[in-house]
């Protein structure tokens, strides 16, 4: 846990070295592929409710080139995501206790059951491949570019390419007018690229518009582009991460550091990320000539920018504080979407100082929740499937990466007058690369994911570009998921069997999430909602489920058994779908009585000191210290002795791990608070490890 | 204008006396940098190697240069691999004497002291075969002089892992293989010294024209030369002391400007011809770019366009930039008027001309200028009053702003 304030736990550093620490369970193993040896760039994910609090709530390991990995984990139940390259995903799940020793030869076949392909796509050996952006001209060429600062364009026809530009300082995003003529947006500007004499480099960059505020923080993006059909260009700002490389005078703009709505829970700030300089947190629309407008407000991280075919802008945003998971938002002009530090350069808003309940009335919610884990962490751009089938029988339908190797398929429609739809998972896995945050069709009708992570995490410079490319066969999967007045109405792109008809074979759940200044939420009020009955029609292509109860305000995860086949015997490929109800289809969107009970919380209870200990290694001695002493580099101070943890009650403890705590001086790194980070029986287990270690 | 110098048909060893050194008498001493044009110059070298073969391989590609002996006539001595036992000691003392050294594939075997003296003179040290059996599937080039214009590292498949890089080392070239990455090449500089190690200079990539470019350009920066060829490189980033998105330009001819466009100035410049991206490339919180030598002319944080001397900034705003001819061309808008800057280096690397166009229109615009010690300002074409440039003419003009570091100082 990071912080000085929680030094006081560690406490007796004499009582520590003689403590016995229970060992991590080791999860070992071997990556092989089915057709012999090590799978080359295989990597391990996992993932747990035991991993919340670390980096994107999860492991996430490179596989060495002998195919061994080894995995430290605390005692819990894990979903464990093994990939690579050429292979298809292998999916397990995994329980450990303490000091339990795990180990398993995981054997990924080739791919094979999807009838998707994914390839990598060769880059020239002198281009980074941390690629950042990818467009295609008109005529067919590619564009991308990286986050070096590169653009690249390779011409249609052939496999020659240029650098067209370099030094550009990490642009985010780019649209090719053609080949002599590109937009790129870079952290401080959009900038037009001109190659006047067509030898595939640009002679001259424009500044089109650089009205919005930066600082030197390193978590500061300007995200983009895409453009729409009158030729005005999109693009957005993300917070920035307070501290680190904001200062004065280098900001360009106005610097408010102080927040919109303050933060007035117990100790720290959950969530660093604010808006400091102008627009930060801003959608804005670039007219053709460069007019600036500040188009839409309150996004926290807005990765990825994407048209609809008929020009609707719509934002995917990161988890965080007040972006309770992931999201698909459209945007509309004037439009706040939730988080209240964008707030302060409101024409109207900045000097009213919203309460947060204002805030979360004012908001307007996302099209789509992205639920964490199996839809994701960080997503990035949305693309419409405009190919005309050459992608399949998705035509119409949203693709979204994501930094997890996921690629997301969304299923929208209108209803009462706003978007919402079900989000599906595409591909996991299966042969792509992290760091999926830019993509675009090609014309011969394949997807094409950019892929950087720009250091966030471990990829073994396995970034880069790759094509998705379908071979032609059909996939077995919901093609959409419809708003029904008593369910909703499934279609599927094959003719399914009997066990279509059944609505056992169909599980459904409904949770909703807080908009809260916390980092992420949990879910809340997760009640099974029983599936009635399920109608095929004589095509065997659309059944009807009648839920139980359908209320708005709820994300609704619907589970089809494996049992459901397509008439010829095919599984599906996909068997989950997690359907955002804003509304219903009479437009109400306040959740009414229900007759459901939510699933109880799981009872806590008494504190056990052998899982605690794992997490106290996980979340806390990197600053607390193994020892008990505090760590100088991270600001905490050795608060063994008499200020040890013996002056506080279990309850004190607990208080403290759940919300945090200011640093005491000379101390200046707050403590963030845990408590929506780990359920209530880990703050126990920590607690109980602690008393047990420092008596 | 490059003087070019009697071509080297055939190399051969002639005096042994220090270990295997590329000796003179073949080439007699006529390139002696004369006193017009000092800096065009070839440098002279002295060639250390551990065998003959490796000097007769050398020889073809120092055609340019012009081979002395004895060492102490050199600028530049060019190691390949290592100086054996024998020239041991003729190396030292050529490194008391003058700073440059380029180090060709540098082998522990080669030194008297093995890994240890390499470790000391290069800045890090030396490892395992790097990536055996694998090509590289990503080069990163970094944009120094050196390395300019070359397409495409040459890389051996016996390269060596080098690895602990001290803070003073600037890597210029990486190579990525599978999942692991090598630095290709870097330098290491000071007042006292200019070493540069190719690693990747194996017998095997001698005959590739990379190769060979890398080995001459080397030589040029190693003796304090401009490398011939070389352009001016501009990149956005997050400098020290600057607006995020400044411009890191660096001119061969060894000075480093940081411009500014959102204070429309130039922040500093330094005595240097590098920024070094890799701080802000290779962690993900990225700290600002690293500049490769002392800032000589610093302004301050204000906004450099005025209205009038000691008034109000001027309106601002930074419409782009361009390449003409080879040369940088920034836009910019002040108080309504186009203006364009062209930033040029003098050879000697000691000073920076800008010259601006300005546009027609009715407002004048001024330049704050910021006089410091060490630091000469001159002025031409526009009025030069109280640590401003001005240029009131309405119609379409000129005028240029010469700053000369005259502090007496080495320029690079």
């Amino acid at each position: 846990m990071k912080c000085p304030g929680f030094g006081f736990l560690v406490a007796l550093a004499g009582a520590w070295a003689g403590a016995a620490v229970p060992s991590p369970a080791r999860f070992t193993g071997q990556v092989v592929s089915e057709g012999g040896g090590p799978a080359r760039f295989a990597q391990v994910r996992v993932e747990g409710a035991a991993l919340a609090g670390r980096e994107n709530s999860q492991v996430l390991q490179r596989v060495g080139t002998d195919g061994a990995f080894q995995v430290a984990l605390p005692p819990g139940a894990y979903e464990v995501w093994v990939t690579a390259p050429d292979h298809e995903e292998a999916t397990f799940r995994l329980e450990v206790g303490a000091g339990a020793a795990v180990s398993r030869e995981v054997r990924l076949p080739a791919l094979r059951r999807t009838p998707y392909r994914v390839e990598a796509v060769p880059l020239p050996r002198m281009m980074i491949p941390e690629v950042s952006g990818v467009a295609f001209t008109p005529r067919g060429s590619l564009v991308v570019t990286n986050r070096r600062g590169e653009v690249w364009i390779r011409f249609a026809g052939g496999e020659r390419w240029s650098r067209l530009a370099q030094g550009l300082h990490e642009p985010f995003g780019v649209v090719a007018a053609d080949e002599t003529d590109v937009f790129v947006i870079q952290r401080p500007e959009l900038t037009r690229l001109r190659d006047l004499d067509g030898d595939g480099v640009a002679e001259v960059q424009t500044t089109v518009a650089d009205h919005w505020g930066i600082t030197g923080s390193y978590h500061e993006f300007s995200y983009g582009l895409v453009r729409d059909r009158a030729g005005n260009f999109y693009v957005s700002s993300g917070l920035c991460s307070f501290g680190r490389g904001v200062e004065l005078p280098w900001t360009r703009g106005p610097l408010r550091t102080e927040q919109y709505l303050p933060w007035t829970g117990p100790g720290a700030v959950p969530d660093g990320h604010r808006s400091v300089a102008e627009f930060q947190g801003w959608a804005f629309q670039i007219g053709p000539e460069g007019t600036f407008r500040p188009y839409a407000s309150g996004f926290r991280q807005p990765l990825g920018l994407g048209l609809s075919p008929d020009d609707e802008l719509f934002i995917s945003d990161c988890a965080g504080a007040w972006v309770p998971t992931s999201v698909l938002i459209h945007v509309e002009r004037g439009a706040f979407h939730g988080h209240p530090d964008s707030l302060k350069w409101h024409p109207a808003l900045r000097d009213q100082r919203l309460s947060a309940a204002d805030v979360s009335r004012l908001r307007r919610p996302p099209a789509v929740y992205l639920p964490r884990g199996l839809m994701g962490t960080s997503p990035g751009q949305p693309v419409w499937d405009q190919t005309g089938g050459k992608f399949g029988p998705f035509t119409g339908q949203v693709f979204l990466g994501d930094v997890s190797a996921v690629l997301m398929r969304i299923d929208l429609e209108r209803v009462g007058g706003a978007y919402q739809g079900a989000a599906f998972p595409f591909l996991r896995g299966q042969g792509l690369r992290l760091g999926g945050m830019r993509q675009a069709f090609g014309p011969d009708g394949a997807l094409y994911v950019g892929q950087t992570v720009r250091g966030w995490m471990p990829t073994g410079g396995n970034e880069g570009l790759q094509r998705i490319r379908w071979d032609g066969s059909p996939p077995v999967e919901i093609l959409t998921q419809r708003l029904a007045e008593r369910g909703f109405v499934l279609t599927f792109t094959e003719p399914m069997g009997a066990a279509a008809a059944e609505a056992r074979h169909y599980r459904a759940r409904r949770f909703r999430y807080d908009h809260h200044a916390l980092d992420g939420s949990l879910r809340r009020e997760e009640t099974e909602v029983p599936v009635t009955a399920a109608r095929r029609a004589p095509d065997g292509r659309r059944v009807e489920l009648e839920l139980a109860e359908l209320q708005p305000g709820f994300v609704h995860e619907l589970t089809v058994a494996g049992e459901v086949k397509s008439a010829r015997g095919e599984s599906l490929l996909n068997r989950i779908s997690y359907y955002t109800l804003n509304r219903l289809t009479d437009g109400t969107t306040t959740a009414g009585l229900s007759r459901l009970t939510a699933a109880a919380e799981a009872p806590v209870g008494p504190g056990e000191a052998r899982a605690g200990a794992e997490l106290y290694r996980l979340h806390c001695a990197t600053c607390h210290g193994a020892d008990g002493k505090g760590s100088p580099a991270a600001g905490t101070p050795d608060y063994t002795g008499p200020r040890g943890i013996r002056t506080r009650s279990d309850a004190e403890l607990a208080r403290i791990i759940t919300e945090g705590r200011l640093p005491e001086p000379p101390a200046v790194n707050p403590m963030p608070p845990w408590g929506n980070v780990l359920p209530a029986q880990a703050i126990r287990d920590v607690v109980a490890y602690l008393r047990e270690t420092f008596p | 204008m490059l003087l070019r110098l009697l071509p080297l048909l055939r190399l051969r060893v002639s005096h042994l006396r220090s270990g295997f050194r590329l000796a003179a008498g073949v080439v007699p001493l006529l390139a002696v940098g004369s006193a017009a044009e000092p800096l065009a110059m070839p440098p002279r070298v002295v060639v250390f190697a551990d065998s003959v073969a490796a000097v007769d391989a050398i020889a073809p590609a120092l055609s340019a240069f012009t081979i002395v002996d004895p060492a102490d006539e050199a600028e530049v001595a060019i190691v390949w691999r290592g100086p054996g036992g024998a020239g041991s000691a003729v190396l030292a003392r050529f490194r008391t004497r003058r700073p440059g050294l380029v180090i060709l594939g540098a082998d522990p075997a080669a030194w008297s002291r093995g890994a240890k003296e390499l470790s000391e003179l290069l800045g890090a040290s030396p490892g395992e075969p790097f990536a055996p059996g694998a090509a590289p599937t990503v080069f990163s080039d970094y944009g120094h002089p050196i390395t300019s214009g070359v397409a495409e590292p040459p890389v051996s498949a016996d390269l060596r892992l080098w690895s602990a890089l001290a803070a003073d080392t600037f890597v210029l070239q990486e190579a990525t293989a599978g999942e692991a990455t090598a630095p290709l090449a870097w330098i290491r500089k000071g007042s006292a010294r200019r070493v540069v190690h190719l690693a990747a200079v194996t017998p095997a990539t001698w005959p590739e024209a990379g190769t060979r470019r890398l080995v001459a350009q080397a030589v040029w920066w190693a003796a304090g030369r401009t490398v011939p060829g070389a352009s001016t490189r501009l990149q956005r980033t997050v400098l020290p002391d600057a607006h995020p998105g400044s411009f890191a330009l660096t001119f061969p001819e060894g000075v480093g400007a940081c411009l500014d466009p959102v204070r429309g100035g130039l922040n500093y410049l330094w005595a240097g011809e590098f920024a070094d991206l890799r701080p802000r490339w290779l962690t993900k919180q990225g700290a600002p770019a690293r500049i490769d030598g002392p800032v000589w002319y610093r302004e301050s944080a204000e906004s450099a366009w005025r209205s009038q001397p000691g008034g109000t900034a001027a309106a601002w705003q930074f419409r782009g930039h361009a390449e003409r001819e080879g040369a940088p061309e920034f836009h910019y808008l002040v108080a309504g008027r186009a203006v364009t800057e062209r930033l040029v280096a003098t050879p000697d690397g000691r000073s920076l001309v800008r010259r601006f166009q300005v546009g027609p229109g009715a407002s004048p615009v001024w330049l704050r200028l910021a006089p410091q010690a060490g630091v000469l300002i001159e002025v031409s074409g526009a009025r030069h009053e109280a640590d401003h440039a001005g240029f009131s003419g309405e119609a379409a003009g000129e005028f240029t702003v010469r700053l000369r570091r005259t502090d007496g100082e080495a320029a690079r």
